[in-house]
C-alpha cells in the first residue's frame, strides 16, 4: 500500500498500530532479559559439580594438558575509564549514605523524652 | 443644678492637664481596662494657691494583658508632679488596695520632689508611701516605673519596687542635682541616670526603649512571678551539640533557657556572674551562670540577691557552675569576703525553692560548696562528663601533695605539669563524686536541656 494513496486517518491509524507494537516488542525484550538475568543468578548459584558430576581432573604432565600461556588481554582504555567512573561514582554514592546514618547515630539524644508543658 | 454638666466640666478640666500620663496609660493598659478612682480629690499649693488637680496623681485599676494591676502614675503636668500630704494620702489608698486583694502595683514615677509650701506634712507622706511600698513587697510584686525624675525620697520610693523600669529619659538619684552641683560642677547624666546605680546597686533595674516593649516586659514578669508559667514553643528535648566543645556560660544558657524567655536580671553589676529570669519547658525559673573566674565579693552578692528574689516568688534556682572558687585578692579579704560568702550559703540552705545544680567545668572548693552541694540544699545536682571538682585546683594539688616527689627531683616544670594532670585525671573526674553519691547523673554536655526540663518537672510535681 503506497503511503501516498493512503488517506490522513488511515495514516494516523497505521502509525498508531507500528508505535503499539513497538512498545509491546520493547516490553517483550525487557522481559526476557529480566528472566535471562534471573536465571543466571539463580545459576550461579547452584553447585553444578552435582548436577553434572565432577569433571575428571586432567593430570598436570599430561599431553593432554595444554601448556597455555595466558594471552595479554588489551583492554579498551575507554571501557576501563568508563567502569571506573561507575565505581567511584558508586563507592562515592556508598559514603554519602553512611556518613549520613554515622552523623544521625552519633547526633546526642537522651535516652528519655521531656514532653512540652502547655496550658490547659 | 445640672449635675452632669457639673461632672462633665470637672471630669474635663482634669482630663486636659494629664495629657501625657494618660497617654503613656493607654499604651501599656489593655484598652479600656482602666477604671479611675479619686479623680476629684484636690488641694492646692500652699505657696501660689494653683489648682493641684488630682494633686498630681492618677490612681486606679486595670489590667495588662489580662493581669489585674493597681495604678499609681504622677502627673509632672500638675505643680510637677510634686508630692504633698493629699498625694501620698491617695498613693496610700492605693497600696492599700493591692495589699488586700494581692493584686500587683504599678507606680508609675515622675516627681519634682516635695510640694515646699506642706513643709514637714510632706516629709510624713513620704514616709507613709516608702513603709507602705516596704511592706506591699510581702504581698505582691510592686513594678515601679520611672518615667522622668524620680529624685530623692521619690527615689527611695521606687527603690523600695521589686523591679524598676527605666528609659533613656529615667532619672533615679538620692540627692538632688541642685544639692550635687555645690560639689560637682559638671554633673553628667551618667551619674543621675540609672547607669550608676545599675553598675553599683543591686536594685532590679531593667531597661525598656518604648511603651510597647514596657508592657510586653511587664506581663513577662507577672507571667512568671504570679504564673509561674509563660508557655513556649521551644522543645525541651532540643539538644546542643555545641556545649560538646565549649561550655561557656553564654552557651549553657542559650541551651538551657526556652528561646526569648531571658530577662537578664541585676546586667551591669559584675559581669563575672549571670542571673536570669527565665522559662525551661515554659516553666519560670531563675538561671546563674558563673563564668570560669574566682567569686568576688560583687559576684557573691549578686547571686545572695538574686536567691533571694526567686525565693520570694517561689521559683525555682538553676545554677550553672564552672568556678575556681574565691578571689585571692587581699582587697576582697578587707571588704569583708567571709561574710558575704557565709550569706551566700546561708540564703541557699534556708529557701524552700526548687535547687538544680549543673557543674559544667570547674567546681573548686567555695565554688561547689555554696553552688553545687546536697548538703547545701540542692535537690538535684548534675555533672558534665568532662566537669573537675575538688577542694583544690590541680595546681595547688599538686604542690601539696606530690611536695615529696617534687622536691627530689628539683621541681622541673614537665614532671610538675605531669603531677599536675595525673591529679586532674584521678581526683577531679565527676565519677569520684558520683561514687559518692554527692552527684545524681553525669551527663554529655548536649543533653544540659532535656536533664534540667525533666528534673525541673520532677522537682515541681
Amino acid at each position: 500500500m503506497f503511503i501516498a494513496a493512503l488517506t490522513v486517518g488511515e495514516m494516523f491509524s497505521t502509525g498508531g498500530i507500528t508505535a503499539l507494537i513497538g512498545m509491546g516488542m520493547t516490553f517483550i525484550v525487557l522481559a526476557l532479559l529480566i528472566f535471562f538475568l534471573d536465571a543466571m543468578e539463580k545459576g550461579n548459584k547452584l553447585d553444578f559439580s552435582k548436577i553434572f558430576g565432577k569433571k575428571k581432573s586432567v593430570p598436570k604432565d599430561s599431553a593432554l594438558t595444554p601448556n597455555v600461556t595466558p594471552r595479554e588481554e588489551v583492554f579498551s582504555h575507554d571501557k576501563t575509564s568508563n567502569e571506573e567512573d561507575k565505581i567511584a561514582a558508586i563507592m562515592a554514592a556508598i559514603s554519602v549514605v553512611m556518613r549520613q546514618e554515622t552523623s544521625s547515630a552519633n547526633k546526642s539524644k537522651a535516652s528519655f523524652i521531656v514532653k512540652s508543658i502547655k496550658r490547659v | 443644678m445640672d449635675y452632669l454638666k457639673l461632672l462633665s466640666d470637672n471630669t474635663s478640666k482634669i482630663l486636659s492637664h494629664s495629657k501625657k500620663i494618660r497617654d503613656m496609660l493607654n499604651d501599656i493598659l489593655d484598652k479600656d481596662s482602666f477604671v479611675e478612682t479619686d479623680m476629684f480629690l484636690s488641694g492646692a499649693s500652699m505657696l501660689d494657691g494653683s489648682q493641684a488637680y488630682g494633686e498630681g496623681v492618677i490612681t486606679g485599676y486595670a489590667t495588662i494583658n489580662d493581669y489585674p494591676v493597681c495604678i499609681a502614675a504622677q502627673n509632672s503636668e500638675v505643680l510637677g508632679g510634686s508630692l504633698s500630704k493629699a498625694q501620698a494620702d491617695k498613693i496610700l489608698k492605693v497600696i492599700k488596695r493591692s495589699m488586700e486583694t494581692d493584686i500587683p502595683l504599678i507606680s508609675i514615677i515622675d516627681s519634682a520632689g516635695a510640694r515646699l509650701g506642706e513643709g514637714i506634712s510632706a516629709l510624713e507622706g513620704y514616709a507613709q508611701i516608702i513603709s507602705s511600698a516596704a511592706e506591699l513587697s510581702k504581698y505582691t510584686p510592686h513594678i515601679a516605673i520611672i518615667k522622668g525624675n524620680a529624685i530623692g525620697l521619690m527615689g527611695m520610693y521606687a527603690a523600695c519596687a521589686d523591679f524598676i523600669f527605666m528609659s533613656d529619659d529615667s532619672v533615679l538619684s538620692a540627692q538632688s542635682p541642685l544639692t550635687l552641683a555645690e560639689n560637682v560642677n559638671d554633673i553628667p547624666q551618667k551619674l543621675l541616670g540609672g547607669s550608676t546605680y545599675r553598675e553599683s546597686s543591686l536594685l532590679t533595674i531593667i531597661d525598656y526603649k518604648n511603651n510597647g516593649e514596657l508592657k510586653n516586659k511587664i506581663s513577662q514578669i507577672f507571667a512568671y512571678t504570679c504564673d509561674k508559667i509563660s508557655e513556649n514553643e521551644d522543645d525541651p528535648n532540643r539538644t546542643s551539640d555545641a556545649l560538646n566543645i565549649d561550655v561557656k556560660s553564654d552557651n549553657l544558657i542559650a541551651a538551657l533557657a526556652d528561646e526569648g524567655s531571658l530577662i537578664e536580671m541585676y546586667a551591669d553589676y559584675t559581669q563575672y556572674t549571670k542571673t536570669y529570669l527565665a522559662t525551661v519547658n515554659s516553666l519560670a525559673a531563675g538561671i546563674v551562670a558563673t563564668n570560669a573566674e574566682k567569686l568576688t565579693k560583687a559576684a557573691i552578692n549578686k547571686i545572695t540577691a538574686f536567691v533571694k528574689l526567686l525565693d520570694k516568688y517561689d521559683l525555682p534556682l538553676i545554677t550553672l557552675v564552672n568556678t575556681k572558687g574565691l578571689e585571692g585578692e587581699l582587697s576582697e579579704e578587707k571588704q569583708g569576703l567571709i561574710y558575704d560568702a557565709a550569706k551566700l550559703i546561708a540564703t541557699i540552705s534556708q529557701t524552700d525553692i526548687p535547687k538544680i545544680a549543673v557543674i559544667a567545668d570547674y567546681a573548686i572548693g567555695y565554688g561547689y560548696v555554696a553552688l553545687a552541694s546536697k548538703s547545701v540544699g540542692f535537690d538535684y545536682a548534675l555533672a558534665f562528663a568532662n566537669a573537675k571538682i575538688a577542694p583544690v585546683t590541680s595546681e595547688a594539688a599538686a604542690s601539696i601533695i606530690y611536695s615529696k616527689e617534687l622536691k627530689a627531683e628539683g621541681e622541673p616544670s614537665e614532671i610538675r605539669q605531669k603531677l599536675i594532670e595525673k591529679y586532674a585525671q584521678e581526683e577531679m573526674n565527676p565519677f569520684v563524686s558520683a561514687k559518692g553519691g554527692y552527684v545524681d547523673n553525669i551527663i554529655e554536655p548536649a543533653l544540659l536541656r532535656p536533664y534540667v526540663a525533666s528534673a525541673l518537672m520532677m522537682l515541681l510535681n
